[in-house]
């Protein structure tokens, strides 16, 4: 499994680079190592949609990645600690009203708070936030949600203030982030995110293979559809796909050629 | 595995918040977290949802149900030769998983969701026995369709309210499909020749391969007998009988288990059908690479409905005519077809 942390700033990037030793990578903001990396989103809804684009179109693992939002926010006083970390079990837009429910699976020792995403720092407490505001979190959601399952987003907050901060410059964010990183490591660790992997028939070098195989013979993108049905079924009858490149020798001249011998490869490997 | 125990998380909209099915279920989960929400479809229809994953953690959703609180049965129910035929939908999903179920294809989610308005629910189906079709006979109302009600029977006791209801709604009969073991409920409980109870029973081969989280046989057969012995009415559901290599081994155990412990004579009725479902639903569900084998056989297609060919379904029925021969009146036994 492999996991993405995104962090609006880089102070707060600042802790987790160093913990998982993340190298700074050609892509802005990009930092990576074996299975973790970290993306610094920026602040603000225009900054985050703008950078989360940008980390999709170079990220290429998405079928096997958790992305943990992970940063400091506001916490209203009766129903957060300061420097404690929350899980976001409910994230609502508060301009436009949009409210998001992340899929809580794995077992975790944090207690689980609702989100409020705002446009500005709230600087006084109200019980119109009653647990915790930031400036991201549903930004992240509404862009990552068209690209990775609900499971497979997770929203961990750390207090820095109380909706009371005077000079933001005081609060120490380094320290915040660090304090909680071994919870955070410890649950990264747990065998069951492996299980929440994009479920897949063929490998990636099986699929590779059968795009090289269907250009060669230039099947049609529904010839294609179809045939990769059909060995995705064989495949979980047999346990294995057959060996192919036999039939892909001959580069048809005529579609009725090509025809055929998608015809022959659906009658051999239907059940 | 260290996923959170299912029901770690209840998800009640604000007008359900105070009503008495929300009061049980905080009271019977003490230590789940509570989240209040405006409206269900929010987070039971959400984008990005994968019905097999949510299953390794299910949570409850306690919503109030909009209309129509009551829908005429599908083809696809057997519906054993009553012209009224409806279904309501108390609860949506299940707390088991049958790899076969076409739940997976229904909803995108695997999440339970709980109607906490019986009232107007139960109003609706008085109203609708008034309006029925065919006034000469009762309307059968099927509760289970979209669940599995009597095996939540210990969380939350709908089943039993039901039971009340129809025993005291005149022309009003009701099935409840299942595959629980959950009998203690009706212990109590006067048997009604209102309420049929359908058991679904497969052999163990099947359940423990494809029936995930229900009792096994022997666990339904000793309900059966309890509840027949009482003398409440039960159809005994053999649907669907799945083909496989030696399938009739196992279904010969398995009917020779129930000719020797159920008596023929004391059952209403039997059902058999084979593996079918509606082609929307089997093509979501494919689309999601299920694990489940079933997914990656041939099937005809008759109907826009995906199920075995037509002399699988005759091998099945000539099968199953034969196993069951002389233990009840042939005029008992319906097949789906």
């Amino acid at each position: 499994m492999k996991f993405v942390f995104l962090t609006a700033l880089k102070t707060e990037a600042k802790a987790l680079i160093k913990e998982y030793d993340l190298k700074e990578s050609k892509n802005n903001s990009f930092f990576n190592n074996n299975n973790f990396s970290l993306f610094i989103t920026g602040m603000g809804k225009e900054q985050t949609l703008k950078n989360i684009s940008h980390f999709l179109s170079f990220y290429k693992d998405l079928d096997e990645t958790i992305a943990i939002n992970i940063g400091v926010a506001g916490g209203n006083p009766k129903t957060t600690s300061l420097e404690d970390c929350y899980l976001i079990n409910k994230i609502k837009n508060e301009t436009n009203k949009d409210v998001f429910y992340p899929d809580v699976l794995i077992e975790h020792n944090w207690e689980e708070r609702s989100l409020i995403t705002t446009k500005k720092a709230i600087e006084v407490p109200s019980t119109n936030y009653p647990n915790i505001v930031d400036m991201e979190a549903s930004h992240i959601y509404a862009s990552l949600i068209k690209h990775l399952p609900s499971h497979r987003l997770v929203f961990l907050k750390i207090i820095s203030d109380h909706m009371d901060i005077q000079d933001w410059k005081k609060i120490d964010v380094d320290h915040l982030i660090t304090k909680n990183i071994p919870a955070i490591k410890k649950w990264l660790n747990k065998e069951e995110w492996k299980f929440l992997k994009q479920r897949r028939i063929l490998s990636n070098d099986e699929t590779n293979l059968l795009i090289k195989y269907f250009k060669k013979i230039r099947l049609t993108i529904s010839q294609q559809h179809q045939l990769i049905e059909i060995l995705e079924s064989y495949k979980k009858r047999t346990n294995a796909l057959p060996v192919l490149s036999k039939h892909f020798k001959y580069v048809p001249k005529l579609k009725a050629d090509r025809d055929k011998i998608f015809q022959g490869l659906k009658n051999e490997f239907s059940s | 595995m260290n996923f959170l125990p299912d029901f770690s998380h209840i998800y009640v909209e604000s007008q359900s918040i105070d009503s008495d099915i929300a009061k049980q279920s905080f009271k019977r989960f003490p230590k789940a977290k509570i989240i209040e929400i405006e409206d269900y479809k929010k987070i039971f229809n959400k984008n990005g949802q994968d019905f097999q994953i949510q299953k390794l953690s299910t949570k409850l959703i306690l919503a109030k149900k909009q209309p129509p609180f009551i829908y005429p049965a599908t083809d696809i129910i057997q519906d054993s030769g009553f012209s009224n035929f409806y279904y309501c939908t108390p609860i949506l999903n299940c707390i088991y998983n049958c790899e076969y179920c076409f739940l997976q294809g229904m909803y995108s989610s695997a999440n339970i969701v709980v109607f906490t308005n019986t009232v107007e629910v139960k109003d609706a189906v008085k109203k609708q026995i008034l309006e029925r079709k065919y006034p000469d006979e009762p309307l059968l109302l099927s509760l289970s369709y979209n669940t599995d009600i009597l095996a939540l029977e210990n969380i939350l006791p709908l089943t039993k309210q039901w039971i009340d209801f129809a025993n005291n709604t005149d022309d009003l009969f009701m099935e409840i499909r299942t595959k629980s073991g959950l009998t203690s409920s009706f212990n109590k409980l006067k048997p009604s020749k209102k309420i049929l109870f359908a058991w679904t029973l497969s052999p163990n081969n099947i359940i423990q391969k494809y029936e995930h989280k229900t009792p096994l046989l022997e666990r339904r057969i000793m309900s059966i007998q309890k509840i027949v012995d009482s003398g409440w009415p039960v159809r005994l559901s053999f649907d669907p009988i799945l083909i496989y290599p030696n399938w009739k081994e196992d279904y010969k155990q398995m009917f020779e288990r129930i000719k020797e412990t159920i008596s023929g004579d004391k059952i209403f009725d039997i059902t058999i059908g084979v593996f079918r479902m509606s082609d929307d639903f089997y093509n979501r569900i494919k689309k999601t690479k299920p694990d489940s084998d079933l997914f990656y056989n041939n099937y005809d297609n008759s109907n826009n409905v995906k199920t075995v060919t037509k002399d699988q379904k005759e091998m099945v029925r000539d099968f199953a005519l034969s196993q069951l021969d002389g233990y009840c009146n042939g005029d008992k036994i319906n097949f789906w077809d």
